[in-house]
C-alpha cells in the first residue's frame, strides 16, 4: 500500500516540487566560468593541503614563486627596499573558493548572452540593449575585455578609498581620502530599471561623483565624470575646486596623466578604465597565480612608509591572461598584461611594460563577494596594491577603512548634475 | 610698542597651541556631533622678503621683512536636517590674522596711519572676522542660501570679469597668493537657484540682498601691498599721514557700509549645456564698489590736506590736514552688468579647453580730471564698459620630464587673452590702477599665464603666474614651489614675485618695486 502511495501520489509530488523550486534554483546566486575543471581542482586541493593557513614570506616564496609575479616575489624577498617592518612583508594562503555572481547578474547572463551580435570588428552591435556576461566561454582576448567591462559593479556602488601615495625609501607618505558614487545606465542586472534606464537620451554609460577630503588643499573638491555609451565620445568631466570656488570644465582625454601623486593614470582606474576600442586583446591563455579574491582589508595590517599590506589573504585561481595594447602608437605604456578573474572577469594583477618594454609597474587588486543593499552578494574590489618597480614607489587603496562599501545603492537622479556641484556639502 | 609685543606673543602662542593640539592623526576635517558639524581650515604664517625698494623707501623700514602676516581660517558646516526630500545646513566661515610687521619693525609703525594700523594687523570687528555665515535649504530641484556668502561666478582663476557680486578685501593679499576666502568680503543676501529638467538642463539662479553694502578695502600706506610713504606724504621725513591716507580714509568714512535700504542689489543668472558648450548669463544690479569723486568738493577736500602741508614742507615742520566739515567727497554709484560664461573641449585641438568670459557694464561710473589725473577732478562721468577674456588651457606629456620630474604628471598651461574697451571715453577720464589703460586709450589689452608643473609624486608642485599687458607694457611674474611635508597636514611654500615694466604716469603702478621674496608654512586640517 505504501509503495503505491509512492508510485501514485510520492514521485509526481516530488517532481512538482522539483519544477517549483526549478526557477528560484535557476535565480539563485551562481558561479559564472570556472577557474578550474575538476582534475585541475583536485590538483589544487591537494597542493593546498601543504599550503592554506601558512604564511608566505621571504623564506619561502621562492616555493610558491610559480603563482606569484616575478615583481612581487622580489618585493616580499627585499622587504627593506619598501619600507616593511622587522617581520617583512607576507601573505596568508588561504583555500580556492569559487565566487558566486548576484542572482540578477546570472539572469541578465542567460537571458542576454544568447542574444550578443557582433560587428565584424569584434564588437558588439547590441552593446547598448544587453546586461550580464556577455561571453561566459570567451574565446578570445576582446571577449575577455568585453566580460571585463559588464561588470557593473552591482549598478551602483558608494565607497570611501583611503590611499596613501607611499615613498617606502623614505617610509614617508603622503594622504589622499576620497569618495567614490557609481552609478550605471546601461549593463544594468540589479536593479530597475533594467537593462538600461530609459530615459538616457545622452547615451551615458557610467557616470561617477568624487567627492575629495584629503590632501588637506583638497578638501571638499568635488567632480563627476561620465562616460558614454558611443566608444568614440570621450568622457565629460566637471570639477569644483573648493580653494578657488570656480566649476571648471576638464578635459579628460589626457588618460595617461598620472593621478595627483599616485603611480596610476586615469586609465588605470579599476587597472583599466578608458574605452575598450582603445586596446587590442591577445588571449595568451590560463595562468595559474596565487590572487587575492577573498580579503577583508580590515584584517591586514601596514606601517607607515610601507609599500604593501601584510596579511593580505591569496589563493590559487586560474587567471586569463590576456596583453592589452593601445592602437595609439605613442601610448605611454607598450604593453599592458591583465591576469583576469573567470569567475568574476575582475583584472586580479596587472603587469605594465614602458614604450621600450621594459617591466615597469605592477598592481594587485583585492576582492571580496560583499553583500548588497538588496541581499545579494557581490564580488568587489574592496583594495588595490600599487608597485613602480622603476622609480621604487608604492601607493595603496583601501575600500574598507572607513566603511564597507555600499552596493546596489538608490542614487539621486541630480548627483551627476553641475548644480550639485554648487550645493553646500 | 610693548604692548604690541605682547600682542604679537600671545597670538603665536596661540597659533602653537592649536597646531599642536590638531597634530594628531586626523580625518580631513574634524567631526563632531556624530558627523552633524564638520569643522576645517587652515594655520598659516605667510613672510615676504623685499628685494626691492621703490627710490627713498627703504628709510622708512627698519627690516626687509615687511610682511609677517599669521592668519587662521575655520570652516564648519553643521547639518541641521538630512533627509531624502530634504537638507538644511548651517554654513560659517570665521577668520582671524595678526600681521606682526608694525610689531617689529618700528619704522613701520612710525610711518604708517594711527588709526590705519589696529585694522591692518588684525580684524576689528566681527564682520571682519564673520566671512560667511548662511544656511542653507536644499529641497529637490531648490537650493535656498540665506545669510552672509561669497559668491563666485566665473571659471577663469585670476581674472575676475563675469565674476562680479562680492567685492575684494586687498589690504593683505591679492588673487592668485591668497584664498578667496581670505580676499572677497562676504554680503548678506537670499540665493536662490533652481535645477530645471528643461533642454539644456538650465539652472536659474537670483541673488537678493536686501541692502548690505561692503566696499572694496585696498591696502593701507605704508604697508606692503601699499603705496610707500615716501610717495605719499608731502614731507616724508616727518610721521604724518600721506595723501593717499587722507583720500582712502575719507573714502572709507563716505561709503555706506552696512545697512540701508537704497544699497539693495539684484541678480539673476542661467546656467545651461549646449552644443556641448557649458554657458552661463548673468545681470547684475549694485552699487559700484568703488568710489567716484564728487567734483565739486573734492578739489576743496584736497586743499585741506595740500595747503597745510605745503607750509608745513616750506616751513619743514610736520603737518596735518584740516579738519573737513563738508560732507560726504566720495560717492558710490549704482550701475548694472551684463556677462556670461562659456566653456567646451575642443577635440581636434589637442583635447584643450577653452574658456570666454564677457562683460558689459552699463553707466560704470568715473570721474574727468584736468589732463586725465585724479588730483585735478572736475566732473563725474558715466561709461559703458566691455571686457572679453578668452583662456585656452591643456596639458602636455613632454618627453623625459614628465616621467623623471613629474613622476607622470602633465605640465598643466593657461594662457588667457582679456581686452576691454571703454565706450565713448572723454580724453580726461580716469583710468587708473584699476583700469590698466593709457590716457585717452578706449583699449587695453593683457595676456596671462599659469602654469603648474607637480614633481616626485607631488611632494613638490611648481607654479607660475605672469602677467604682461600689452598696451602699458607692465609685466609681473610669481614662480613658487611648494612642498608637502610627509604626514596630512604641513605645506611650505618658498616663492617670489617680480614686477617690471615701462613706467607710463596715467597707469597704475601700485606693485611696482614690490618684488620679494615669499616664504610660507601652512598647516591645513
Amino acid at each position: 500500500m505504501r509503495k503505491r502511495w509512492n508510485q501514485l501520489f510520492g514521485l509526481p509530488l516530488l517532481g512538482a516540487f522539483m519544477l517549483c523550486l526549478a526557477p528560484a534554483l535557476a535565480g539563485a546566486q551562481e558561479v559564472i566560468g570556472t577557474s578550474y575543471t575538476p582534475d585541475e581542482l583536485a590538483k589544487v586541493k591537494d597542493w593546498e593541503k601543504t599550503w592554506v593557513g601558512k604564511k608566505i614570506d621571504k623564506t619561502n616564496i621562492d616555493q610558491v614563486a610559480a603563482f606569484i609575479p616575478e615583481s612581487y616575489v622580489g618585493l616580499v624577498k627585499e622587504p627593506e627596499k619598501w619600507g616593511a617592518p622587522p617581520e617583512g612583508n607576507f601573505f596568508t594562503v588561504v583555500a580556492y573558493q569559487p565566487v558566486k555572481e548576484t542572482k540578477g547578474f546570472c539572469e541578465a547572463t542567460k537571458k542576454y548572452s544568447p542574444t550578443v551580435k557582433k560587428n565584424p570588428d569584434g564588437t558588439i552591435a547590441n552593446y547598448k540593449e544587453i546586461a550580464g556576461r556577455p561571453f561566459p566561454e570567451p574565446k578570445d582576448g576582446f571577449e575577455v575585455a568585453y566580460n571585463y567591462e559588464f561588470n557593473n559593479h552591482g549598478d551602483s556602488a558608494k565607497y570611501r578609498r583611503y590611499g596613501p601615495n607611499i615613498t617606502p625609501k623614505s617610509r614617508t607618505e603622503r594622504l589622499a581620502d576620497q569618495e567614490y558614487t557609481e552609478f550605471f545606465f546601461i549593463h544594468r542586472t540589479e536593479k530597475e530599471p533594467l537593462p538600461a534606464v530609459a530615459n538616457n537620451p545622452k547615451g551615458q554609460h557610467r557616470a561617477y561623483f568624487l567627492n575629495m577630503y584629503k590632501p588637506a588643499e583638497f578638501l571638499n573638491t568635488r567632480m563627476f565624470s561620465i562616460r558614454y555609451d558611443d566608444p568614440k565620445k570621450e568622457d565629460d568631466a566637471y570639477l569644483w575646486y573648493s580653494q578657488f570656488r570656480r566649476i571648471r570644465r576638464m578635459s579628460t582625454a589626457q588618460r595617461t596623466d598620472s593621478i595627483d601623486g599616485s603611480d596610476l593614470i586615469y586609465d588605470d582606474e579599476y587597472l583599466w578604465d578608458g574605452q575598450l576600442t582603445r586596446n587590442n586583446y591577445t588571449l595568451k591563455g590560463r595562468k595559474d597565480l596565487l590572487c587575492s579574491r577573498h580579503t577583508d582589508m580590515k584584517a591586514t595590517t601596514r606601517q607607515d612608509g610601507q609599500g604593501l599590506v601584510n596579511g593580505l589573504t591569496i589563493e590559487r585561481c586560474n587567471t586569463f591572461v590576456v596583453d592589452v595594447i593601445s592602437k595609439d602608437p605613442n601610448y605611454l605604456y607598450g604593453k599592458r598584461v591583465w591576469y583576469v578573474d573567470p569567475e568574476t572577469y575582475i583584472i586580479l594583477w596587472t603587469e605594465l611594460y614602458d614604450s621600450n618594454g621594459k617591466f615597469w609597474k605592477c598592481f594587485m587588486n583585492n576582492t571580496l563577494p560583499c553583500p548588497t543593499e538588496i541581499g545579494q552578494v557581490k564580488p568587489f574590489i574592496v583594495g588595490t596594491q600599487f608597485q613602480d618597480f622603476q622609480r621604487g614607489h608604492s601607493g595603496l587603496s583601501d575600500q574598507q577603512k572607513f566603511y564597507n562599501p555600499k552596493i546596489s545603492i538608490d542614487v539621486p537622479a541630480d548627483l551627476f548634475t553641475v548644480g550639485n556641484l554648487q550645493k553646500t556639502f | 610698542m610693548r604692548k604690541s609685543f605682547i600682542a604679537a606673543l600671545c597670538m603665536v602662542a596661540v597659533c602653537a597651541c592649536i597646531l599642536l593640539c590638531a597634530g594628531r592623526p586626523a580625518l580631513a576635517s574634524e567631526q563632531f556631533l556624530d558627523g552633524r558639524l564638520e569643522i576645517s581650515g587652515f594655520a598659516k604664517e605667510t613672510v615676504y622678503y623685499r628685494t626691492s625698494w621703490d627710490k627713498g623707501e627703504e628709510k622708512y623700514h627698519d627690516s626687509r621683512v615687511d610682511f609677517a602676516n599669521t592668519s587662521l581660517y575655520f570652516e564648519s558646516i553643521y547639518k541641521l536636517k538630512e533627509s531624502a526630500d530634504m537638507n538644511i545646513t548651517w554654513f560659517n566661515g570665521l577668520r582671524y590674522w595678526f600681521e606682526a610687521s608694525p610689531s617689529y619693525d618700528d619704522k613701520v609703525h612710525r610711518y604708517m596711519a594711527h588709526d590705519d594700523i589696529q585694522k591692518y594687523q588684525s580684524p576689528r570687528k566681527f564682520e571682519d572676522i564673520l566671512t560667511e555665515s548662511y544656511l542653507s535649504f536644499v529641497k529637490g530641484p531648490w537650493d535656498m542660501r540665506v545669510g552672509k556668502q561669497i559668491v563666485i561666478w566665473g571659471q577663469l582663476d585670476m581674472q575676475r570679469v563675469a565674476d562680479v557680486v562680492n567685492p575684494l578685501d586687498l589690504r593683505l593679499g591679492v588673487p592668485g597668493v591668497d584664498n578667496w576666502e581670505e580676499i572677497k568680503k562676504g554680503l548678506w543676501m537670499i540665493r536662490t537657484s533652481y535645477q530645471s529638467s528643461l533642454p539644456g538642463n538650465l539652472i536659474f539662479e537670483n541673488i537678493i540682498n536686501p541692502g548690505y553694502f561692503q566696499q572694496q578695502y585696498l591696502p593701507y600706506e605704508g604697508t606692503h601691498w601699499g603705496p610707500p610713504h615716501n610717495q605719499s606724504a608731502f614731507n616724508p621725513k616727518y610721521d604724518t599721514d600721506g595723501i593717499y591716507h587722507w583720500q582712502q580714509s575719507k573714502w572709507t568714512r563716505d561709503a555706506p557700509n552696512g545697512w540701508a535700504t537704497d544699497n539693495w542689489e539684484l541678480g539673476f543668472r542661467i546656467q545651461g549645456y549646449t552644443w556641448d558648450i557649458d554657458w552661463s548669463v548673468l545681470y547684475w544690479n549694485a552699487k559700484s564698489d568703488n568710489p567716484i569723486a564728487d567734483a565739486n568738493r573734492a578739489a576743496d577736500y584736497g586743499n585741506n590736506y595740500a595747503l597745510p602741508n605745503v607750509v608745513g614742507l616750506i616751513l619743514d615742520k610736520p603737518a596735518y590736514g584740516k579738519a573737513w566739515k563738508g560732507g560726504d567727497v566720495f560717492r558710490f554709484k549704482r550701475y548694472q552688468t551684463f556677462g556670461g560664461t562659456a566653456q567646451t573641449v575642443i577635440r581636434p585641438w589637442h583635447d584643450s579647453v577653452w574658456r570666454l568670459e564677457w562683460f558689459y557694464a552699463l553707466d560704470s561710473p568715473g570721474n574727468l580730471g584736468t589732463d586725465a589725473k585724479s588730483t585735478g577732478v572736475y566732473d563725474r562721468a558715466k561709461n559703458d564698459l566691455l571686457g572679453v577674456a578668452i583662456q585656452w588651457n591643456d596639458k602636455f606629456d613632454i618627453p623625459w620630464w614628465t616621467q623623471a620630474i613629474g613622476t607622470g604628471k602633465f605640465t598643466d598651461i593657461s594662457i588667457t587673452y582679456y581686452v576691454e574697451y571703454i565706450r565713448n571715453m572723454h580724453e580726461d577720464l580716469i583710468v587708473d590702477t584699476g583700469y590698466n589703460h593709457r590716457r585717452d586709450d578706449p583699449y587695453t589689452q593683457t595676456v596671462s599665464c599659469f602654469l603648474k608643473q607637480e614633481m616626485f609624486n607631488t611632494t613638490w608642485v611648481f607654479v607660475l603666474n605672469a602677467n604682461y599687458n600689452l598696451m602699458c607694457q607692465k609685466w609681473f611674474v610669481v614662480p613658487c614651489f611648494t612642498y608637502s611635508f610627509p604626514g596630512e597636514h604641513w605645506r611650505a611654500d618658498i616663492g617670489a614675485k617680480f614686477y617690471g615694466g615701462a613706467k607710463n604716469e596715467y597707469v597704475g603702478d601700485g606693485y611696482a618695486h614690490k618684488d620679494s621674496l615669499l616664504f610660507r608654512l601652512r598647516y591645513e586640517f
